[in-house]
């Protein structure tokens, strides 16, 4: 769909996916990223493409500088490794030709090849698209909760996290940060937190587990 | 704790790469149709497959530390998870790596960036595969099962045949080779017949079995004397529990109907098979008996004990087909492991079923229910005098009277010992036996002389029975000719009376219906029994109870004065008229008391005498409150 048909509906210009094909455009006309055909490998799934394309963004920061670092320590191992790493994400977030390269140097690695021109490319090229994906993305800030603690809400928070974990849902990352400043300064923190931990190393059952645990405490 | 793959209701899928965002999307991609368990390294990757027990297992090729070729050789090195399928994906484009992953087990590749539609495909494709084989690994459970129960319940078998046949064989040579003074012959006799009639029943039960099989269990719904078949079940049961010092009890709770439409034989056996048990299990206390009416249209028996008890486990598998509830039974308690199967189909038959409560060393409840049909010809009872009356009036003597009979009949049976019994039976009525042994000796003698019955046998060699009376009766002679066969099946029957036979008669012969039978050729109808109505009975049954208050003195004198002549004479007198007035408790204690006379067994008659004193006593404190 257009811009302009768009914008000729007053409803749809206020949807969420309104904004989300002006995202998809917006990633397009960057240099070296094909968002729509991204989107096509990807079945049409809109949401799960932007959220890869925005976890990109904050996860590949820096990247560049680690892959020259890398390079300079001889590295080869780790370095093989990264740029594995690099092929896959760059392929799913649309950026093939950045893809292909790291798919080359892959290659090179795996042949005691070390091309220090090709790495050079590789990391800017990163860089420069890295740095462009993140343009989009306003800054956001750290999530402040203005709701006061208590027990119950904190159940409540929990009630709702339970499920998810019980799922290895990956939207429960969405939803733990609010909890986590909910029991911030509260002799729950540091429950909360090793429970963010065992999230963060995809642990789910162990959250579960803990989270489970907490709810009894807070209801005996 | 790993759920079993029956304990999920959706598959599970293990997830493993070490970049998340490959974890983000294939569980985006698949958590609408499965269950997702996640892992970002080898290591983890083998901890969550011992944790969750995954259905499939998607893994990254190129992983920090320990890689995917890595986990899967130990995956498959360890039985317990060797058959979880693995699909590597994988950004690496080299064959080579792709055929090693597939030598060491391997189910599939997909390759970075994938399709959805692919992963989406090649997961459900092998899920499928999962599921079929989870099945046929559950029917495979399952024949094997079923094999290892055939093979304990031949071995059963086995047993159970051998060991009345020991009995019968041992007993029989005995007699022959004169290992038995002839004071201990009648007893020797008693213990063959007893042994065979066990024999009789494994044998039953075995063909009932192969019946529910082929689903051709017959069951005759025709009216039925409830009160009558409950009695008849007392009388054969009650002196079984009290061998044991176990009380039986039959609870009527009123109102029952005294008749009822359904099959008494196999009601019978459905209440003799749980009372058999419960008086095998229980080692003390009491079995009772509870009949009442569950519903409008149920009627429940329920059998309880105060033995040993089940556990739940033991319960679950209490009804299936060759199980007892686990070997060591068997080994103490013998019996084929069918009864219980065959009485609840019996029970669905009969448009009902059996349910059980129990707690180890606490006893168990077995309760059946019954569709109920009452016929118009029913009377209800409500209370117990009434129940007395009708039994006293249905009760006929024990002792069975051979009636003298006139004339010939000519029997054909290959079997030398039933051909000799059979002819014994009929020579004691009076009768003129031929007996021979095949068809065409039958024919051969028919032709020579006139006989009033014939008796054939329908399997013999020579010339079977079938034919036998067809040449017979073609030559239009007019004499009765009766199947004896040990095939008891209805349509066997039909078609043996459509053949052209008079009657028919099943082996083993019951006596009593083998003499009516005999006697209905030669005298018509066997004699009708004298009716009384309620009120002659119930006067007939205070006059009894009457007496025994002078009956009781002289068993008291006779017992003192070691007057065991008079004291037997006296059980006597009790054991045949108490039954026909509902005191089949005290005609038992009576029989036993008398019995113990004959032969001189003094360590018993003052115990019997006690009893039988305790009972009159009883009968006369109950009659005067």
């Amino acid at each position: 769909m257009s811009e302009r048909a768009m914008s000729d509906n007053s409803t749809a210009i206020e949807s969420p996916a309104f904004f989300d094909e002006q995202l998809l455009i917006q990633l397009a006309r960057i240099d070296g990223i094909d968002s729509f055909k991204a989107l096509k490998c990807m079945s049409g799934q809109t949401a799960l493409y932007l959220k890869l394309v925005k976890s990109f963004s904050v996860e590949q920061q820096g990247c560049d500088q680690e892959l020259r670092q890398l390079y300079f320590d001889k590295d080869w191992q780790t370095l093989c490794r990264r740029v594995h790493s690099i092929k896959s994400y760059t392929a799913y977030v649309g950026a093939f030709e950045l893809s292909q390269s790291s798919g080359e140097m892959e290659a090179l690695l795996n042949k005691d090849n070390h091309d220090e021109t090709l790495l050079k490319h590789l990391a800017t090229e990163l860089e420069r698209i890295v740095t462009a994906i993140a343009a989009l993305y306003p800054e956001e800030q750290a999530v402040v909760s203005t709701i006061k603690f208590s027990i119950e809400k904190l159940k409540t928070s929990l009630e709702a996290l339970l499920p998810l974990l019980e799922h290895s849902d990956f939207s429960v990352e969405d939803a733990l940060p609010a909890v986590v400043q909910l029991c911030k300064n509260t002799e729950y923190a540091q429950a909360i937190a090793l429970v963010a931990e065992c999230v963060d190393d995809v642990e789910y059952e162990k959250s579960a587990e803990l989270v489970t645990n907490l709810l009894t405490k807070l209801t005996c | 704790m790993a759920l079993s793959d029956s304990d999920r209701n959706r598959p599970l899928v293990l997830l493993v790469d070490d970049e998340k965002v490959s974890l983000k999307i294939l569980s985006d991609l698949l958590k609408d149709e499965v269950d997702i368990a996640l892992a970002k390294n080898g290591l983890q990757a083998l901890e969550k497959v011992e944790q969750v027990n995954p259905d499939l297992i998607l893994m990254d090729v190129l992983m920090p530390g320990m890689d995917g070729f890595e986990v899967i050789g130990k995956l498959k090195a360890n039985p317990a998870t060797e058959a979880i399928p693995v699909i590597f994906i994988t950004g690496l484009n080299s064959a080579g790596e792709e055929e090693r992953g597939l030598t060491l087990g391997a189910q599939d590749y997909i390759h970075k960036p994938f399709s959805p539609e692919v992963v989406k495909a090649r997961v459900a494709t092998q899920l499928k595969i999962v599921h079929q084989r989870q099945q046929l690994q559950r029917l495979s459970d399952e024949l094997i099962e079923a094999s290892e129960a055939k093979s304990r319940f031949l071995a059963n078998m086995s047993h159970e045949i051998r060991t009345p046949l020991t009995s019968i064989i041992g007993y029989a040579e005995g007699i022959t080779q004169g290992d038995f003074a002839p004071e201990f012959q009648s007893s020797a006799v008693g213990i063959i017949t007893q042994n065979g009639q066990h024999l009789l029943n494994v044998v039953n039960e075995i063909l009932d079995l192969s019946k529910i099989e082929a689903n051709k269990l017959e069951i005759e719904i025709i009216e039925m004397d409830l009160i009558m078949v409950l009695t008849s079940i007392e009388s054969l049961q009650k002196q079984q529990a009290q061998a044991k010092g176990l009380t039986f009890i039959i609870d009527y709770q009123f109102p029952l109907p005294s008749m009822i439409k359904s099959d008494p034989t196999r009601i019978k056996q459905i209440l003799l098979n749980l009372i058999n048990n419960a008086i095998k299990f229980t080692e003390q206390g009491s079995v009772t008996v509870r009949v009442k009416q569950s519903a409008p249209d149920q009627l429940s028996f329920s059998v309880e004990d105060t033995g040993i008890g089940l556990s739940e486990p033991q319960m679950n598998k209490l009804f299936a087909d060759f199980t007892q509830v686990d070997s060591s039974v068997a080994r103490k308690y013998g019996g084929t492991g069918l009864g219980l199967s065959i009485a609840k189909s019996l029970a669905h038959k009969l448009g009902g079923d059996i349910a059980v409560q129990s707690e180890p060393k606490k006893g168990s409840q077995f309760t059946v229910v019954t569709h109920l049909e009452v016929p118009d010809s029913t009377v209800w009872i409500h209370d117990r005098e009434t129940l007395e009356v009708k039994r006293a009036r249905e009760l006929t003597p024990h002792k069975e009277e051979i009636p003298t009979l006139c004339g010939k009949v000519l029997l054909a049976e290959d079997h030398n010992d039933n051909r000799a019994l059979f002819s014994q039976l009929l020579k004691r009525m009076g009768l003129d036996v031929t007996a021979v042994e095949n068809g065409e000796l039958a024919v051969q003698q028919s032709m020579m002389e006139d006989f009033d019955l014939i008796f054939l046998d329908i399997q013999m060699p020579v010339m079977d029975g079938i034919t036998a009376m067809k040449m017979i009766t073609a030559t239009a002679m007019d004499v009765p000719v009766v199947a004896l066969t040990a095939n008891a099946m209805t349509t066997e029957i039909e078609k043996y009376l459509a053949e052209g036979f008079t009657s028919h008669i099943s082996k083993p012969i019951d006596r009593r219906v083998f003499i009516n039978l005999v006697q209905h050729y030669f005298d018509g109808e066997p004699a009708p029994q004298i009716d009384l109505d309620e009120d002659e009975i119930l006067a007939l049954r205070q006059q009894f109870v009457g007496g025994l208050n002078k009956g009781l003195s002289d068993i008291k004198d006779q017992a003192a004065t070691s007057n065991w002549l008079n004291l037997g004479m006296q059980a006597h007198a009790i054991r045949g008229s108490a039954p026909m007035y509902g005191f089949v408790e005290l005609g038992d204690v009576a029989g036993q008391l008398e019995d113990a006379v004959k032969i001189e067994d003094h360590n018993n008659i003052g115990q019997l005498t006690q009893a039988l004193i305790q009972s009159m006593t009883d009968i006369l404190a109950g009659a005067n409150e």
